[in-house]
């Protein structure tokens, strides 16, 4: 049976430790509130140099200008 | 990080939420005591778009619980009984699987539409044949030399029921000959997998093909067959097996206990 | 480099703190990068004669005269497999999540020594792998063809970066948790617990018999859907909103998405053993679990496409984007695909077919490189302060690779559904084994075309970015490209 052993202390063990630190995620989550302002964090990632409505990555050698938007009969 | 988010249901607004954050490292959830603020704000924040946090839709909330119960269904149907080993979805393990089985379904085996019921089981024995057994005796029949032997002409496939049943119900193993060329190898038992009426079926279809002619076998032998080998759970060996009876098992009456030997 | 030019007083601790975290992470990143660009180079190389050889099968098994049973399709293959996903695919993976973490984490990058000696160790656990499958000693067991002391090194080195992204995290900026670091964390933690249990049910305390297909093949899958798979998406999640500059359209679906893919993703592995000597119920589990995955994919694909929306005329304008949106269109449609050839009668006849190969290249090169390939050009201007030098090159990069994996799709797609009739057929009237080759035969000379356009996508991209590191990239400041604190130098484009 101790070939066995391995494998049953693997799939026990995986359980313990995934099933185990997938419920203390979203404990931690919810407990830090991570899920509270959902607005706020979906803007974490800009910043004032970056805010929302800013491009940040374009063709080498375009400038923001060049952007025509959908519809808008623009002329560079 | 500690937070006050969990003393109440519902954060209070900070009147700074809807602009831009000088500070965005850390959660604001500062209080006001200005409930004229506070009520202020949370008027504006309703009439803000609200980016972030779209309800979920309807229609996918409905499409998610069709599949979770779309996704039950279709494990109620092919659990296979949660068996170590039914390895085929459609099985109940070791007695008579008289249905047609979930028929027509998603696995692939046929319904097999009414008509003469030889050709029905030659139909069901030969897609049993091509899921279990082709991998090692080929679809020709014709087993690898030295490795798997072959069925056609075997003289266990048509020779007298019980010898081909001993050996498909609980496997073989063992030296022995066939056809001129030496075998050394170990078959599977089949009895746990496959039910009376697959047996059946697979037994009457490699007794007529390829050149093989030998009577069919119904369910109701095979049933017969797994009570009389029930004394001998282990794998036969080809002795064994040439030292059964060879009177014809009488379709659908058990036969007497007893003649299996170990 | 130092950032001191002038700035918008707003902006200027926010720019210099990213100019500041890009900065740190300019060895380390950069490292793999280079390191995975090179990996991909010779998988497309190993790729290329493979493909070759399979129907031009006396190609190359002589090297210059000398019978070479080393260049045997049965060794290059696994080579090729091996290359692609852990030369370059989690290497550049792991370089892209280097930066993320770093910027997420809104903390300079810590201890890069760490991560540089694990990058070091895995390229040197890659090397002995390569040459020990070239010489023969390859395990055969597909996606751990590596000898066991291999993985041994390549765990080792795993180890270290696990060990250097707790710590990041731990020490990151409190506040909120992005999606996309969820994202990584988890594939940094899923991926050693995958790696450590098949390693020792494989190789260390080998299980029995079929148990080895299934441990085999939960691995399989699990690589690509709790590594890969993460660490693609939690780069769309962020380079998405942050080319266009808008945020996600429902956080919360991003997050649902997140725990959707955590509970059903990994009992999908069985679905590679339907119709083997398995348990049906570990069959049919893993056919449940992969019309479920379809939940959180239909939900992430949502939340790009509404992300997206009113704001799809940005491809033409944004390198990182169009390679991105190419990755998340693909990755939508290889998972319906993969829900679909989980279904028994589908499975019955495209299962040991080219129809699987072709699946495997959609979710590999066409979601998860690709957004890898968009990921690296929004993130190399920023380490090297340069904007790439031309756009031409880029858009040779994206349409040959665009184009190369959609015929490769398409030419294995039918191809293999050719190849299973006439398997489920053998009887049947010009349906023998040579038969099946011929009928194939034009869709492998097709994979072969459509892979010398991958190549010349790949060897594109690769001078590119040499030529980025040897710093002749741009100067002119693009000025949404790169943070103010850059903007230091006008000149004249070279």
């Amino acid at each position: 049976m101790s070939e066995m052993f391995i494998f049953y202390l693997l799939i026990v063990g995986s359980m313990v430790v995934l099933g185990g630190s997938a419920m203390y995620g979203i404990y931690w989550a919810v407990r830090d509130g991570q899920y509270v302002n959902m607005k706020k964090g979906a803007e974490v990632i800009f910043g004032k140099d970056e805010p929302v409505g800013k491009v940040t990555d374009l063709f080498p050698g375009m400038k923001p200008e060049d952007i025509k938007q959908p519809g808008a009969a623009k002329k560079r | 990080m500690a937070n006050n988010t969990y003393d109440n249901d519902f954060p209070i607004p900070s009147p700074d939420d809807d602009k831009p954050d000088p500070n965005l490292r850390n959660l604001d959830y500062s209080e006001d005591v200005n409930v004229g603020k506070i009520h202020e704000s949370i008027l504006r924040e309703n009439k803000e778009p609200r980016e972030g946090m779209e309800p979920v839709p309807l229609w996918l909330l409905a499409v998610i619980i069709s599949f979770i119960f779309g996704c039950g269904i279709y494990l109620g149907l092919f659990w296979g009984g949660f068996s170590a080993t039914a390895y085929d979805e459609d099985t109940r393990i070791a007695s008579s699987g008289g249905e047609k089985g979930k028929g027509g379904g998603a696995n692939g085996e046929t319904a097999v539409a009414a008509g003469d019921p030889l050709q029905e089981a030659i139909k069901l024995g030969k897609r049993q044949y091509s899921n279990n057994c082709a991998s090692c005796h080929q679809p020709t029949g014709m087993g690898v030399s030295g490795q798997y032997p072959p069925l056609a002409k075997s003289d266990i496939v048509i020779g007298p029921e019980r010898h081909l049943l001993a050996v498909l119900l609980n496997g073989l193993e063992g030296h022995l000959t066939a056809q001129g060329v030496a075998y050394n190898g170990a078959m599977p038992a089949w009895g746990g997998n496959m039910n009376d009426k697959q047996v059946a079926a697979v037994s009457t279809f490699i007794r007529q093909e390829w050149g093989n002619s030998a009577g069919p076998i119904t369910p109701e032998q095979v049933a017969a067959a797994r009570k009389e080998f029930a004394s001998h759970p282990a794998a036969y060996k080809i002795e064994e097996v040439e030292a059964l009876p060879t009177t014809p098992i009488p379709g659908g009456t058990a036969a007497p206990g007893g003649e299996a030997k170990k | 480099m130092d950032t001191t030019a002038v700035l918008v007083p707003d902006s200027d601790s926010d720019a210099r703190e990213r100019a500041a975290i890009d900065r740190s992470c300019r060895v380390p990143v950069l490292l793999f990068f280079s390191v995975a660009i090179f990996w991909l180079l010779m998988g497309t190389l190993f790729g290329m004669i493979a493909s070759i050889k399979m129907h031009v099968p006396d190609f190359l098994t002589t090297f210059f005269g000398v019978p070479a049973g080393e260049l045997s399709f049965g060794r290059l293959r696994p080579i090729h497999l091996n290359i692609v996903a852990y030369g370059w695919a989690a290497v550049v993976g792991i370089g892209v999540a280097i930066w993320l973490m770093a910027r997420l984490c809104r903390a300079p990058l810590r201890n890069a020594w760490l991560v540089c000696a694990a990058g070091v160790l895995w390229n040197v656990g890659m090397i002995a792998g390569i040459f020990s499958i070239l010489l023969g000693y390859g395990n055969s067991i597909e996606y751990l063809e590596f000898p066991p002391f291999v993985t041994f090194i390549l765990f080792l080195a795993y180890a270290l970066v696990s060990v250097w992204a707790v710590d990041m995290f731990v020490h990151r900026k409190k506040g909120h948790v992005y999606v996309s670091q969820w994202y990584l964390l988890a594939a940094l933690f899923w991926f050693p617990w995958l790696y450590g249990t098949a390693n020792i049910l494989l190789n260390i305390q080998p299980v029995a018999g079929s148990v080895q297909g299934i441990i085999t093949w939960w691995y399989g899958h699990n690589v690509l859907g709790l590594w890969f798979t993460p660490i693609g998406l939690a780069s769309a999640y962020y380079f998405i909103p942050k080319v266009i500059g808008r945020p996600v359209y429902s956080y919360y679906l991003s997050a649902f998405g997140f725990w959707a893919l955590a509970l059903f993703y990994s009992w999908n592995g069985g679905h590679h053993l339907i119709g083997g000597p398995l348990p049906a119920w570990l069959i049919t589990a893993s056919s449940v679990a992969s019309f479920m995955m379809f939940i959180p994919v239909l939900v992430t694909a949502i939340n790009h496409h509404m992300t997206m929306k009113g704001n799809f005329h940005m491809l033409k304008y944004s390198p990182t984007l169009r390679f991105v949106v190419f990755g998340a269109m693909c990755y939508t449609l290889v998972s319906f695909q993969g829900s679909s050839m989980a279904i028994r009668s589908w499975n019955y006849l495209t299962h040991f077919t080219h129809y699987t190969i072709g699946h495997a290249h959609l979710g590999l090169y066409g979601f998860f490189t690709m957004i890898m390939f968009g990921a690296v050009y929004y993130i190399v201007p920023r380490l090297t302060n340069s904007e790439w030098k031309s756009a031409r090159m880029i858009k040779i990069h994206f349409w040959f690779c665009a184009y190369g994996i959609i015929a490769m799709f398409v030419a294995l797609s039918i191809g293999g559904l050719v190849e299973g009739e006439m398997l489920l057929n053998p009887k049947g009237a010009h349906n023998t084994f040579p038969d099946i080759v011929e009928a194939t035969k034009p869709y492998l000379i097709a994979r072969s075309i459509s892979g010398l356009l991958l190549t010349v996508g790949h060897v594109v991209f690769a001078w590119h970015f040499v030529l980025m590191l040897v710093g002749m990239g741009r100067r002119t400041a693009g000025a949404t490209l790169l943070t103010e604190a850059s903007e230091e130098r006008e000149g004249v484009a070279i």
